[in-house]
């Protein structure tokens, strides 16, 4: 034990002597960048040495193919033409958790990249921490807020400020049942309409030796995107409306049926064995290999779907009430946090806003001109050549009375989410009741909106 | 009886044995299977061979690079460690001070940190002492958690050295610096042989710290720049995956191979020196 | 033994200890690791106890609450699941893993020379590669549908053991053990084998004239004499165990839920997935106390007089 307390002794004395060292500048750079910011400003503005590039220090989601190839394909493509004064430097993030502590490690050391894509819940964390730059004064500048189909997106929030700019595309992604026309041909099933149905065609699927469907189960993830407020949605629209809002929480018991029939789900066999451990790629696989005949996913993916099996077609979301037509609600992934934003401490905070608004951009071309589908922000390009599938999801989409905003994508927390993820991958072993979710989860949520 | 419980354990050891060599096995088969035959025969030899893979893989990303900043990491920190290691060995294991039992324990308390603990002040230093963007920046902390085992390893080692040694060289006229660097280190060139191998193969294994430290692109490491191929949205291609395993895992089974002899002596010297 | 013998060796007694004192020799060889290691392996951990009393979202500091981490840590039920599965990984790895590392080398000793070399490159591959690629391989082994494990099984008619072995919440935490335990299996049997080795063959002739067979041979002379590499081993496999992630979040996330978390997977959870990263600090104290204590106990209980041979 002497050794112990003479080795922490020395410990501190070391570690005091280098805090001194290490530490101490730590404050100075926080106060530094105005008077450093000043200085640059100054000289991009002007732009007198046209020979000197600014560099700009970029990150985004590397994990994820759309991303990767909007960054690969369009903005490394098209940024020399728009900014040849500016030299990017690309930081690959990685996707997910990775993604996200990449970003906090960034942050709680002050280091901050210029210009980043974060999804809403880790936006708001690095808004809550004075770490963005306001953009609405370079949106107005630049007329770019005038581009947009739907004007709330680059509206200033109550504080009166600007975040983040996006291209709009979320707006129209929804999750959808999509499923093999082949094999429901083959066995003369029926797509289902209600919740009922459901269970009954996932029951004969599975004794035809088929996955009934196949989600992403790792990390409870098609769970945490949408299937529970599609569950709660196909019960009770208002109750996902007022979740989303803040009017209700998970005590409600129209919740609790939703995730009983999640569990339903689980215990008739809907899903494939160990599907707690099935990441995106194999769900998708999953699918397009036939060996699952149904699919629940986003519209995101509803041009890899037509390609990779011809033979998709989808159905929205069977109802749970007969209160409900399916047709008439849908869910609907953007939020208003999720886009590019820029460092509240760039050196150049014009050209990372104008950075921030050209990504937004070609996010958008990518959309209109690679996945032939529509975004808020209009780009000039106009989508021809539409699939009958995807008109056929345009139009039900612009047919629907009632749209939700994402529960997860619009009012989650960080804490939020990895409780809830936590909470649907244990649901989805089947052997975890709705009352032991709703009692894990409610504190979390009580917390959420503070 | 005996003979046969002789048999069924040398069985169940050869099985053992084989199942090592399995993963090298599952790499190569599935590099060269399609990427829907991954899933429907994961295990068993391609029936249509696919090269493509690792053009494929070798294209999404610069191999070469990302390769030789893998390397200059791992010799790096194979020369900082060793070097620093093995003095801080020498000296608490033959000098005369006070505290050399405190260092010893104080430097195996290396062994029980994890590095996901402290990555936010180690980030906060690398930019504070103006690393950040350099390759020191991963080198210097990667050293300084290889540290504790090789301190530990060559401490035994030099344990066990006789003392003549360097009575020899002190009659000569030898100071300890010479006798040290002459005389000494020529003498455990195989335990840090095998020190130089477990250290390539941490460091060139390494994720963690070279995700969140090696930001840019042109020092990043093998392990960071292949990060696309491993994460799971949108990637199911599990072809060019198992190409893009067996291009990160050659120059390791390289440096193995080569390595394989050295520590084996290694271990076996340094247990027979007791 | 004659006068002026003994008057070189106290000569070259006094001579090496000043070899040795010089006080500038001792800094110059200890102080620059020292310091390497004490700046970026120690030092960070301070910065951590201070976190560990404030409200802290890693983003910025909310203000101290004392303890109020540390007992909501103590508290919470995942964090004891966290440290039974730690427990479970470390058991299973020391106390089945070594020994069948053991039985391994014994049998390695006894093989023909062509068989010991193809064992000796073979037992370390799995070591040497990384992470990714032994956690991936797992996961197509115990893919319930199409892996390994479960085509045996069903091969074997065994279709009731076929089990979804990494989204089952009995099966997980053994399941990723086992990966762990083998993928280090080789390489702790070729440390174990490089000890036999070691043993002078005098012993053994000494036993074969007895009539001793393998089992008794080893159990009675081989195994003793390995106490040291044992010890060896069973430190480095306990620390190895404990901190235990990466394996862990490559093959399942912790999940089913959090059901296979380790104490670190829990730490990263906890710091990074709910932003508390004061909480997470009061995890990675309480856990390097625990690992404190644990060498503490090791080395008391497993610390005996070494055998010379």
């Amino acid at each position: 034990m002497i050794r112990f307390s003479k080795l922490m002794i020395v410990t501190i004395v070391f570690a005091m002597v280098i805090s001194l060292v290490a530490c101490a500048p730590v404050t100075t750079p926080n106060n530094a960048p105005p008077a450093d910011t000043k200085v640059s400003t100054g000289g991009t503005g002007q732009e007198q040495k046209p020979a000197e590039k600014v560099k700009i220090k970029f990150l985004s989601l590397s994990a994820d193919e759309n991303r990767n190839n909007i960054r690969e394909n369009y903005i490394k493509v098209n940024v020399e033409k728009e900014f040849p004064n500016v030299e990017v430097e690309y930081d690959l993030g990685g996707g997910g958790q990775d993604y996200a502590n990449k970003l906090k490690a960034y942050n709680a050391s002050g280091d901050m990249p210029d210009v980043w894509f974060s999804e809403q819940n880790l936006s708001t964390v690095v808004i809550a921490a004075g770490n963005a730059l306001d953009l609405y004064p370079y949106v107005k500048e630049t007329g770019f807020d005038q581009k947009f189909k739907m004007k709330e997106l680059v509206q200033p929030d109550k504080d009166g400020k600007l975040y983040c700019v996006q291209p709009g595309a979320d707006q129209y992604f929804t999750p959808r049942l999509w499923y093999h026309k082949d094999i429901f041909e083959q066995y003369n099933l029926e797509p289902p309409k209600t919740f009922d149905e459901l269970v009954s065609l996932c029951e004969t699927l599975k004794s035809k030796g088929l996955v009934p469907m196949s989600i992403v189960g790792k990390d409870g993830w098609t769970p945490n995107l949408h299937m529970v407020q599609t569950m709660i949605m196909a019960e009770d629209p208002q109750v996902a409306i007022d979740l989303v809002s803040n009017k209700t929480d998970f005590t409600n018991p129209v919740v609790k049926n939703a995730l009983g029939r999640i569990q339903k789900l689980v215990q008739v066999g809907a899903f494939a064995d160990g599907v707690t451990n099935i990441d995106y790629g194999p769900a998708m696989e999953m699918y397009t290999s036939g060996k699952a005949a149904m699919l629940a996913m986003f519209t995101w993916e509803l041009g890899n779907l037509e390609k990779a099996s011809p033979d998709t077609d989808f159905v929205p979301w069977p109802s749970a009430s007969e209160s409900v037509d399916p047709n008439d609600v849908i869910q609907y992934w953007g939020a208003p946090l999720s886009g590019y934003l820029a460092s509240a401490n760039t050196k150049n905070p014009e050209v990372a806003a104008k950075f921030a608004m050209f990504c937004a951009i070609q996010d958008a071309l990518y959309y209109n001109i690679e996945q032939k589908a529509p975004t808020m922000l209009d780009t000039g390009v106009k989508i021809e050549e539409v699939s009958p599938l995807l008109q056929k999801n345009l139009d039900q989409f612009d047919a629907a009375k009632i749209k939700v905003p994402s529960m997860w994508a619009a009012t989650f927390n960080a804490k939020m989410s990895a409780e809830f993820a936590t909470e649907n991958s244990k649901l989805l072993t089947g052997q975890y009741s709705p009352d032991d979710y709703i009692k894990a989860i409610n504190p979390v949520w009580a917390e959420n909106f503070d | 009886m005996n003979n046969k419980l002789k048999i069924l354990v040398n069985t169940v050891m050869i099985l053992i044995g084989i199942s090592f060599l399995f993963p090298l096995y599952w790499m190569l088969n599935i590099s060269f299977k399609s990427k829907s035959e991954v899933y429907d025969n994961p295990f068993g030899l391609p029936k249509q061979w696919v090269f493509n893979n690792y053009r494929d893989a070798l294209e999404k990303f610069s191999f070469l690079r990302y390769l030789s900043n893998s390397i200059i990491y791992s010799v790096g920190t194979i020369v900082l460690t060793v070097f620093l290691g093995s003095m801080l060995a020498y000296c608490i294991s033959r000098m005369n001070w006070k505290f050399k039992g405190l260092a010893l324990s104080y430097i195996s308390m290396g062994l029980i940190i994890p590095v996901q603990v402290v990555i936010i002040p180690l980030l906060i230093m690398t930019r504070n002492f103006g690393l950040r963007g350099s390759r020191m920046s991963l080198i210097l902390p990667y050293s300084a958690f290889a540290l504790s085992s090789c301190v530990l390893m060559l401490y035994a080692f030099f344990r066990s050295l006789p003392k003549e040694l360097e009575e020899a060289a002190c009659i000569d006229g030898c100071n300890v610096y010479q006798s040290y660097f002459r005389i000494v280190l020529p003498v455990i060139k195989p335990a840090i042989s095998t020190q130089c191998v477990l250290i390539f193969m941490n460091t060139y294994n390494e994720f963690f710290l070279a995700f969140i430290l090696g930001a840019e692109d042109k020092i990043r490491p093998l392990t960071v720049g292949l990060l696309n191929f491993f994460v799971s949205i949108g990637v199911s291609h599990w072809g060019q995956i198992g190409a893009a395993m067996i291009i990160t895992s050659l120059p390791t089974i390289l440096v193995y191979a080569i390595g394989n002899e050295q520590i084996e002596n290694a271990l076996t010297a340094r247990v027979a020196l007791k | 033994m004659g006068k002026a013998h003994i008057g070189m060796l106290t000569d070259k007694v006094i001579n090496m200890n000043k070899f040795y004192s010089s006080k500038l020799a001792v800094f110059l060889f200890a102080f620059p690791a020292l310091l390497l290691f004490t700046v970026f392996v120690i030092y960070p951990i301070f910065p951590e106890i201070l976190i560990s009393f404030q409200k802290n979202d890693g983003f910025r500091n909310m203000g101290y609450v004392g303890f109020k981490n540390y007992a909501d840590v103590l508290q919470d039920k995942t964090f004891w699941r966290s440290n039974l599965n730690t427990v479970i990984i470390v058991f299973l790895s020391t106390f089945v893993g070594l020994p069948i590392s053991l039985l391994f080398a014994l049998v390695m000793d006894r093989q023909s020379e062509a068989m010991r070399r193809f064992f000796k490159f073979s037992s370390v591959l799995p070591a040497v590669l990384s992470v990714t690629v032994i956690s991936q391989m797992w996961i197509a082994i115990y893919e319930p549908m199409w892996g390994l494990l479960n085509s045996i099984l069903r091969a074997l008619n065994l279709n009731n053991l076929a089990l979804a072995w990494l989204s089952d919440s009995r099966t997980v935490v053994p399941s990723i053990a086992v990966a762990f335990l083998w993928q280090y299996l080789g390489l702790n049997a070729l440390l174990f084998y490089t000890g036999i080795k070691a043993i002078p063959k005098t012993y053994y002739e000494a036993a074969m004239i007895d009539g001793a067979g393998f089992f008794r041979a080893s159990l009675k002379i081989t195994i003793p004499l390995l106490q040291d590499v044992t010890k060896y081993l069973l430190v480095l496999s306990i620390l190895g165990c404990m901190s235990q992630f990466a394996h862990v979040r490559i093959m399942t996330g912790g999940g089913p839920g959090d059901i296979s978390r380790t104490v670190v997977y829990q730490l990263y959870y906890v710091a990074f997935s709910t932003s508390d990263f004061g909480r997470g600090c009061a995890i990675a104290i309480i856990f390097v106390i625990e690992c404190l204590l644990l060498t503490f106990v090791i080395n008391k209980f497993v610390a005996q007089e070494r055998i010379e041979f």
